[in-house]
């Protein structure tokens, strides 16, 4: 059984929230943004048992504190939720008023290391913000190679690594409305598919295209900044999401998981453990 | 008790106040004449009971410092106890008379700190085991993920105005409210659906975490009794919420079914699966008898028909009307 993690809330930012290792050693951490309607809980509760029960097997969990972000994702643009999400990761390195970091690493410093875990619309949102963060590195380093280079590296963002799970990247499968055949979220996805980001998110929008061609120049320009490919896991029974992604993502496929089990390990499913790390 | 595990426990107070308490929703019912507070009057009412609930049963395995609940916290939340009681029975909104035994009887009741402490004075305790730190953890690490489940529902204004709308609103007002043709202002009309959805979604996925937590204590004998004891008690402080099992709940919870369904209605094979998935899930979560089901089901096709004929009605009628009437 893995070690003690402390939940903290980080009410700044909804019902965000935090489990942290009580023994600070963790230097990485692991940020997970949920999709469209959905829930930090809801979405994520099956990884904070799991990585506990199973850490023999993926000690790698052991290294890491988890930041489940909460947002609104029904009616905020994405763009914004992409700003949001840049101002909570940069509140979790921040320091406090009595100058203490918020959640010390390892190290003493704050972490060294951030991986994204994105789900569904959740992944857009990741990589708007990656996207973001490098046009404001470009503009403050006045467009030179060497010196966006230089400042990507010491950028935690631009630093992070992308774990995708069902990305909305290339649209929803939901223009008809009914682009659902799960069980769980019926419900759930017949709401959400009246919602304001469901044209965000419908394939070719102004929204999803300019990330796609976006990210495609930043990789090809910047080999060297790791957030711009990712790591992409579908489940072959996902009909809400058009099961394909960018060029430079690295694409795989689970057996038997739709849009939302793809994302929830238990005994029988530990791919999601195995995939973040 | 070491001086981290206090610390832990304190710090869990902090987390849970956070997590569960929006906008000072662990204080009294605000008597604000907002309709939308008037909304969620009941619901915020037993909200407070539940989280109450919530905090005896961490301190009872030592999620939350004893001492610090009794002396920092139970103090400010008395007021508010008893006017949320008050609500409730008003209201006659408890469908059990076992669910809360703090709170006296009476035109005014009151906060009583030795029944609340009492279950936790016992000699004889529920949860024998919790010497074994690797059993502890788990069952810490049990009730985190069910507090955390309900932190996203128990003050989220979008269920809370659902569950008191299908819960104590007259049928003319519900018809009103699903229809989205109430005059009322109060909150968007998609909130509502997203109540039932949110409801819907916490108590799949509650049952789900039930479920999955003695799985994974299988091979451990002397740790299954104390969580399927944690289960039980989950079950009777979350019992309130669970108001789809009700008479009146499950046939308007139907309705709302087939009315969401004709929003969405799109004919083919795939809407036709959407239909009959909805109708399992709300047969599933209103506890709906097996034999019951061949009636429900075509009452439930017979109701989805009126409200897409409805819907395409009020389509056409639009469309006759011309824009510039639609406008108006």
């Amino acid at each position: 059984m893995g070690q003690y993690r402390i939940p903290k809330a980080i009410p700044e930012f909804r019902k965000s929230y935090a489990l942290v290792r009580a023994d600070q050693s963790a230097d990485t951490m692991v940020v997970f943004v949920h999709g469209l309607g959905g829930k930090p809980t809801s979405t994520w509760l099956d990884f904070h048992r799991l990585i506990k029960i199973c850490s023999v097997n993926y000690p790698w969990w052991e290294k890491c504190d988890l930041f489940f972000y909460s947002y609104e994702s029904l009616r905020t643009p994405i763009g914004v939720n992409a700003q949001r999400l840049g101002k909570f990761v940069d509140y979790i390195l921040s320091k406090d008023a009595t100058g203490s970091l918020r959640f010390p690493a390892s190290s003493g410093k704050s972490h060294a290391r951030l991986i994204f875990v994105g789900h569904s619309e959740g992944a857009v949102v990741i990589r708007r913000l990656v996207l973001d963060r490098l046009n404001k590195i470009e503009k403050a380093n006045s467009h030179k190679r060497n010196l966006i280079l230089k400042a990507a590296k010491a950028d935690i963002i631009l630093s992070s690594q992308l774990r995708l799970f069902a990305p909305a990247c290339m649209g929803t499968n939901f223009s008809s409305f009914l682009g659902f055949a799960t069980s769980l979220s019926h419900l759930v996805s017949a709401i959400a598919s009246s919602f304001l980001v469901r044209n965000e998110l419908l394939p070719n929008s102004p929204v999803l295209r300019p990330i796609e061609s976006e990210t495609e120049n930043a990789h090809s320009k910047f080999q060297q900044i790791p957030c711009f490919p990712a790591k992409v896991l579908f489940g072959d029974h996902d009909q809400v999401v058009y099961t394909a992604s960018y060029k430079c993502d690295e694409i795989d496929y689970e057996n038997g998981q739709d849009h939302f089990s793809i994302c929830k390990p238990d005994f029988w499913y530990l791919r999601p453990l195995e995939f973040v790390s | 008790m070491t001086k981290d595990n206090r610390k832990h426990r304190l710090d869990n107070i902090t987390f849970f106040l956070n997590m569960i308490s929006d906008s000072g929703s662990l204080s009294a019912p605000s008597s604000s004449k907002s309709s939308l507070l008037d909304s969620t009057r009941i619901l915020r009412s037993m909200g407070l009971v539940e989280a109450t609930l919530w905090l005896r049963l961490g301190i009872e395995i030592g999620f939350f410092d004893e001492e610090s609940v009794a002396d920092d916290l139970l103090p400010s939340m008395g007021d508010g106890l008893s006017a949320a009681w008050s609500v409730l029975i008003e209201a006659n909104a408890l469908s059990s008379g076992t669910w809360c035994d703090f709170m006296s009887d009476g035109p005014k009741p009151t906060f009583m700190k030795d029944k609340f402490f009492g279950p936790l004075q016992k000699k004889v305790r529920t949860f024998d085991n919790l010497s074994d730190p690797e059993h502890l953890a788990y069952l810490l690490q049990c009730f985190l993920g069910f507090l955390l489940l309900t932190s996203e529902v128990i003050f989220e204004p979008s269920t809370m105005i659902f569950l008191q709308s299908i819960g104590w609103d007259t049928d003319d007002k519900w018809a009103h409210l699903i229809r989205g043709d109430s005059m009322s202002l109060e909150f968007h009309v998609a909130e509502f659906n997203i109540g039932f959805a949110n409801h819907v979604q916490y108590l799949e996925q509650l049952r789900k975490y039930r479920a999955d937590n003695v799985l994974f204590v299988s091979d451990r004998l002397d740790s299954i009794n104390s969580i399927l004891a944690l289960d039980q008690k989950v079950g009777k402080i979350v019992s309130q919420r669970v108001i789809l099992d009700r008479p009146h709940v499950k046939g308007r919870c139907f309705k709302l079914g087939s009315w969401i369904l004709s929003i969405v209605n799109q004919p083919g094979p795939e809407w036709q699966e959407v239909r009959r998935s909805i109708f399992s899930q709300i047969a599933r979560i209103t506890e709906s008898n097996k034999n019951d089901r061949p009636r429900l089901w075509s009452d439930f096709i017979n109701n989805t028909r009126e409200d897409i004929d409805r819907a395409e009605r009020e389509l056409r009628r639009d469309f006759l009307k011309g824009p510039s009437l639609a406008m108006e």
